[in-house]
């Protein structure tokens, strides 16, 4: 019992303390290339994270994550040009958009399993992307939507007015992004609805039969990760001040899934290394330029080849196999 | 008239699409892993044929041929490096593997040969037939006959030889077949080369008709996969025929429609498709 909860208890003072760290990152990382990089970086994790909820956590296999991430740009720019609203009210109202766009491509998952969900989840993207390719009355079509307006600025208490015009506060608003969505993902799967998740993935019958309601617990796995995503996506949309329907292809949701698969699936700390790594690793290979994006691939297939449970499922497979190793060394030394 | 057009274009352009789709149904018939990497492979074979018809003014049949066995060659390699290693770790990993390699094909494509379109003409593409008032150049009427004689003698091949047979045997069970004295990694790693392959011949097919450039895989890519659910995946032959039928459709959409959401129509498709039958069109229903 005092075993486990001093394990608990150490992650969350890591994880404090990490915030702590991520809060002063701009006073040591100044030059706004490295921030855009984390900046990126945090897109990355949000986008693996809520793949990882439905995919890792509830069984549902999505390889469409870029649709959300597009209606949620889509939505927050059109509505900040058309409407000029403030990114405050878009921000939740391209996460809700997003979030109804989840139960939608979530209903095919009631009748689909693994690689025909799979593909559904590819063509429900690609008909997004090739419809805001051609809508062009509204989304401007290949042109792309230019002029989106910077968040607006803000009073915060203590900070004061904060305007959007440098990096450092991109920087915190999109660190706020993360915690927002990583705190959400890990106080969900602690509780009784990520205890249903898992339940519904590992074994839907048996889920069934102890009374959890699997199709409910499956739209809504696809609701809440479309809602993230979509938030991401209007961040995106309004730090890039600019969109098409290029940004949003297949290339972003496999990207997604990478990211989630090579930091570790089913773990919560997974696709935030994920994250980090594959966006700052390729820029650290700039002065390579041509060969970035197949050094990248070779990175991959390496990584998948000798971690299959990723980054984050190989350090913690090798560290009990060390403390396997230590104990049984240690009953070993008592007998003799 | 322009209907007519239409689907004659559309059933030239299915061609393309069910060889490219019979090498992913194969790979998934005996794997159970979706190939990512097929429409680049598509891509290479252009490239392939392209080089060789420009460079060394090789005949352009032959050139086909060294496509076919220049991305078969690839596919050894890739199923070497990318998939034997993680085949024992579920399938998702394969998909990711895939991908890696799609991502790798794709930007060895732009250093090599750069991301700028090219024209690839061949000596056929200069003559045009009119049957009928549906006109098509000799090019275009190689694709066609090409592809049938290939999925006759895919078909051949599976059914009557031995290699067939084992091929058919590992798709059923790995871990049976290879009870059986099978020799179950030289059978996977032969049905990889010759599913690759088959998509190497279509891009050297395709080629001629169309432009090739270091993207053109991509949205081929996308369209396969509708085509093989829509055949029933690991179906061979559900998936060629599924591939002239979206070639036809995709004809008549953009005879009635336009061209502007031809592309969207196959997506919608295979998404109402398998809400009304999971199981894919040309399968009979096993469940």
């Amino acid at each position: 019992m005092e075993q486990a909860r001093a394990k608990r208890s150490f992650p969350r003072v890591g994880v404090a303390l990490l915030i702590l760290v991520l809060l002063f990152v701009p006073r040591v990382v100044s030059n706004p290339y490295s921030l855009h990089i984390l900046i990126a970086s945090g897109l990355a994790v949000i986008l693996a994270s809520s793949f990882n909820l439905v995919t890792g956590f509830t069984g549902q296999p999505v390889f469409g994550m870029a649709a959300f991430y597009a209606v949620g740009a889509y939505t927050s720019a059109l509505l900040a040009i058309k409407f000029k609203l403030a990114f405050w009210v878009t921000l939740p109202i391209a996460g809700l958009v997003a979030a109804v766009l989840g139960v939608v491509i979530g209903l095919p998952s009631l009748r689909l399993k693994k690689f025909f969900l799979a593909i559904t989840t590819i063509a429900f993207g690609e008909v997004v992307r090739l419809t805001l390719l051609n809508w062009v009355g509204v989304t401007r079509g290949p042109m792309g939507v230019t002029g989106i307006p910077a968040p607006a600025p803000i009073w915060l208490p203590i900070i004061g007015r904060v305007v959007f015009n440098n990096k450092v506060n991109y920087y915190y608003l999109m660190l706020g992004l993360v915690v927002f969505v990583v705190a959400c993902i890990s106080s969900i799967m602690n509780s009784p609805v990520g205890r249903a998740f898992l339940a519904t993935r590992d074994d839907e019958d048996a889920a069934q039969t102890c009374g959890i309601d699997t199709r409910f617990y499956k739209i809504l796995s696809f609701t809440l990760a479309a809602g993230f995503t979509g938030m991401a996506g209007a961040f995106y949309a309004h730090y890039f001040r600019y969109i098409s329907p290029n940004s949003f292809g297949f290339t972003e949701s496999a990207m997604a899934v990478t990211t989630a698969l090579v930091g570790g699936l089913r773990t919560i700390a997974g696709p935030i290394v994920g994250g980090v790594l594959l966006t700052a690793v390729p820029e650290f290979l700039r002065s390579l330029a041509d060969y970035r994006l197949i050094i990248y691939g070779g990175t991959l297939l390496l990584t998948l080849a000798f971690w299959p449970n990723g980054i984050v499922g190989g350090i913690t497979s090798t560290v009990s196999r060390m403390q396997e190793r230590a104990s049984s060394r240690a009953i070993g030394g008592k007998a003799r | 008239m322009v209907l007519l057009q239409q689907i004659v274009n559309g059933l030239i352009i299915g061609g393309i699409y069910s060889l490219t789709a019979a090498g992913v149904a194969l790979t998934y018939g005996v794997l159970q892993v979706l190939n990512l990497s097929q429409g680049d492979m598509y891509m290479v074979g252009a490239y392939i044929a392209l080089a060789l018809v420009v460079g060394p003014k090789l005949p352009y049949g032959l050139a086909v041929v060294a496509a076919f066995l220049g991305i078969a060659l690839i596919g050894l390699v890739t199923e070497r490096v990318a998939l034997r290693p993680v085949r024992r770790s579920g399938t998702i990993y394969a998909y990711i593997t895939t991908f890696a390699v799609s991502f790798i094909l794709q930007n060895v494509a732009i250093l090599v040969w750069t991301a700028d379109p090219r024209l690839f003409p061949t000596r056929y593409t200069s003559v045009t037939l009119s049957v009928g008032g549906v006109s098509f150049t000799l090019q275009q009427l190689i694709v066609f006959i090409a592809c049938w004689a290939i999925i006759g003698a895919l078909y051949y091949l599976l059914r009557f030889t031995k290699m067939g047979l084992a091929i058919r045997s590992v798709s059923q069970s790995i871990d049976t077949a290879s009870l059986m004295g099978i020799p179950v990694n030289r059978t996977i790693s032969l049905t990889f080369a010759l599913a690759t392959g088959l998509a190497g011949v279509a891009g050297a097919l395709i080629g001629p008709s169309l432009l090739v450039y270091p993207a053109m895989g991509s949205l081929t890519g996308m369209k396969i996969y509708a085509v093989i659910l829509m055949g029933g995946l690991g179906n061979v032959f559900g998936a060629t025929m599924a591939g002239f039928l979206l070639g036809a459709i995709e004809g008549v959409c953009a005879a009635f429609v336009g061209s502007t959401f031809r592309d969207v129509l196959p997506f919608v498709a295979i998404i109402a498709i398998l809400l009304y039958k999971p199981s894919g069109l040309f399968t009979r229903s096993t469940s």
